[in-house]
């Protein structure tokens, strides 16, 4: 180790020491703010695309049956007074259950769930989800993808 | 009377020369060097190429037995593999919209486009393949020890590397396979949160839906996700991959050379390395680069690039329906180097996906430290007691993987038999993760009954290497539609 001068006060840091410091400082913390700027460029700032999904009129689908929703991976059902809306998105790793005898099964897993989506078995660790139903002012049902409910809270028609 | 050229071109003349002179001497040196030995060893000190090489290096490092020319290969393949994805590069386009058509053209119009497609696909698989047999072949050798622990971690990050970089294309395609797979895989990141959400952490520490979204740019696979994946798949990661490859090059050369045993000398002076034409800085036998090494590697690159255009002329690429964002194929699988990581995702998400994983990749990087034993280096198995415990090893995995796997399915597991189990014990008890433990516990015993670090990593190395392989067969072979398990896939419904 360099010692300074005996002379010196012993805290003293020799000027080249000084800089050096300074230059390893200035460096590392451009490069924290280079790297938090990066990730923070590639988070995007909009996420969650809560558009509510508009499906027309409760009397086009069928009685006390799931329909199918491809563009939105949904069911909509439909009883004489009620309708409710439930999540085809597994909670397991995202894949789109079926429809199946007695409930529904997940293709990738094989997640059951049973009509009411409760979970049956498998390695999902949760029921399916069902979803608020709407009424829009011009009669439409409207489901809000975002907006989890118990499944006994359907809308009344 | 011969006209002599104008004063300019003769300087252009020159010019030419000296820079065809310079670039075939120090650069490329593709000619053949005068024959005497100086010559030879200024062919590689002098090249850019070949300065990976020392230019005399140890004859038993051309054992093919011992080194099976696998890191090589799987260098060629990552070559092959950045020029063909250049080429495919030409007509890929990384939208949503057009990318399956793009792929469709490469395949069925573009000239030679089906074939280099081909070769870029089969490529990567046998990447995978090669790369994961050349860490076998390192760890077994014991070639990790005396300074060689930097180019083991070096090395496990490349295998890293090479799966998130076959992961990254595989969406591109855009079809059924392709964006199931992904959709599975995101999750399985996105899974942490099971474990954060338990902790209570999440809202203020949620790795997994960092990585998640950092991946997707949403909350699904769409548009976003596809040029996200390009970006990482043709930049980003071949990138880190190359610089890597590169530093894990050099890395042998300051190493030494090749990992050999203490006895290398005797066993080459035997005459049955290669022939020793000199002796190196110790006195220890050793022989030229040029021309030795070269031909064994040129012999390699031959072998590789024949499998390769064999294959690709053979076999086609996979290319499904167009991606179908709300109905999975059924079943939906990854491709087969995740599927042993998708049949332990059935059984838990995060245990399965995240957790057993990153203690692999963690225990594969702390080889080196755990076992600090010198002696062992550049033999099989390090002799007749690793041998065993490598066979009973392998022999204990075998029966308590097929054991509990077969239980959870005949007979289920934990939840079905105690209903109000906490979520945290259900996930942390899943088959997989009992068939981890008694690897580690049969790891343990064998560190106490022996004494060495040395056996003790062969076992757990041993063990994880049969379980990898047969939770791979079990979701390759036996799993049919909903993830049902079938003896045989014969008898699995049709779609």
């Amino acid at each position: 180790m360099h010692q300074p001068k005996q002379d010196d006060a012993p805290h003293v840091i020799a000027r080249r020491e000084f800089l050096g410091k300074i230059a390893a400082g200035s460096l590392t913390g451009a490069g924290i703010l280079v790297l938090w700027g990066s990730l923070d460029l590639s988070l995007p700032p909009t996420i969650r695309s809560t558009h509510p999904i508009r499906l027309g009129k409760s009397s086009s689908y069928p009685l006390n049956r799931f329909t199918f929703i491809p563009a939105s991976n949904l069911f909509l059902y439909r009883a004489r007074h009620t309708v409710s809306a439930l999540s085809a998105i597994c909670p397991h790793l995202g894949c789109v259950v079926r429809k199946g005898e007695g409930g529904f099964r997940c293709p990738c897993h094989g997640s059951r769930f049973d009509e009411q989506g409760d979970l049956l078995s498998g390695p999902a660790a949760r029921s399916l989800d069902w979803l608020r139903v709407r009424r829009a002012p011009d009669g439409q049902l409207v489901v809000l993808p975002d907006e989890r409910v118990g499944p006994g809270e359907e809308l009344h028609i | 009377m011969r006209k002599t050229p104008a004063r300019g071109v003769q300087i252009l003349q020159l010019s030419i020369r000296e820079v065809w002179d310079s670039a075939t001497r120090r650069f490329l040196r593709w000619r053949e060097p005068r024959v005497s030995d100086r010559e030879r060893s200024r062919a590689v000190s002098r090249s850019f190429f070949l300065h990976y090489h020392a230019s005399r290096i140890h004859p038993f490092s051309l054992r093919p037995a011992y080194t099976l020319g696998l890191g090589l290969m799987s260098f060629f393949l990552f070559f092959i593999l950045l020029v063909t994805g250049v080429l495919l590069m030409f007509y890929y386009v990384p939208s949503a919209e057009r990318a399956y058509s793009s792929i469709q053209d490469i395949t069925y119009v573009v000239t030679g486009g089906r074939f280099i497609r081909n070769m870029h696909r089969w490529a990567a698989h046998g990447m995978v393949v090669t790369v994961l047999l050349h860490m076998a072949r390192v760890f077994y050798t014991g070639s990790y020890a005396r300074g060689r622990s930097l180019n083991w971690v070096i090395g496990v990050s490349l295998l890293l590397l090479t799966l998130l970089l076959s992961f990254t294309g595989y969406l591109l395609p855009w079809d059924q396979l392709a964006f199931w797979a992904v959709t599975i895989g995101t999750n399985i990141v996105g899974s942490v949160r099971e474990f954060t959400d338990m902790l209570g952490t999440t809202a203020w520490f949620d790795p997994g839906g960092f990585v998640k979204s950092f991946l997707l740019g949403g909350d699904s696979v769409g548009q976003e996700a596809l040029i996200r994946f390009y970006l990482l798949h043709i930049v980003l990661l071949p990138f880190l991959a190359g610089v890597l490859m590169l530093v894990h090059l050099w890395r042998i050369r300051k190493d030494g050379g090749l990992s050999r045993p203490g006895d290398a000398d005797e066993v080459v002076l035997r005459g049955r390395g290669g022939t020793p034409s000199g002796s190196g800085p110790g006195g220890e036998p050793s022989i030229l680069a040029w021309p030795a090494a070269l031909w064994a590697e040129a012999a390699v690159l031959m072998v590789t690039i024949a499998a390769l255009a064999t294959a690709s002329f053979l076999l086609d690429a996979p290319l499904r329906e167009i991606a179908d964002p709300s109905a999975p194929e059924n079943p939906a699988k990854a491709p087969w180097y995740f599927l042993g990581v998708q049949e332990l995702v059935s059984y838990s998400a995060f245990a399965g996906g995240v957790a057993i994983p990153l203690l692999f990749f963690t225990l594969l990087l702390v080889i080196p430290f755990l076992d600090r034993e010198k002696d062992h280096i550049g033999r099989w198995f390090s002799g007749a007691s690793g041998r065993q415990v490598a066979g009973s090893s392998a022999l204990f995995a075998l029966l308590i993987t097929v054991g509990l796997v077969g239980v959870a399915i005949r007979f289920g597991w934990l939840h079905d038999w105690i209903p109000g189990l906490p979520d945290l014990l259900n996930m942390l008890l899943n088959p997989g993760s009992c068939v981890v433990l008694a690897y580690l516990l049969f790891g343990m015993r064998t560190l106490r009954s022996t004494g060495s670090t040395r056996l003790a990593v062969i076992s757990l190395f041993t063990s994880s290497l049969v379980g990898m392989l047969l939770f791979t067969a079990i979701g390759f072979w036996f799993r049919g539609p909903d993830w049902e398990f079938y003896w045989n896939p014969a008898q699995m419904p049709g779609p």
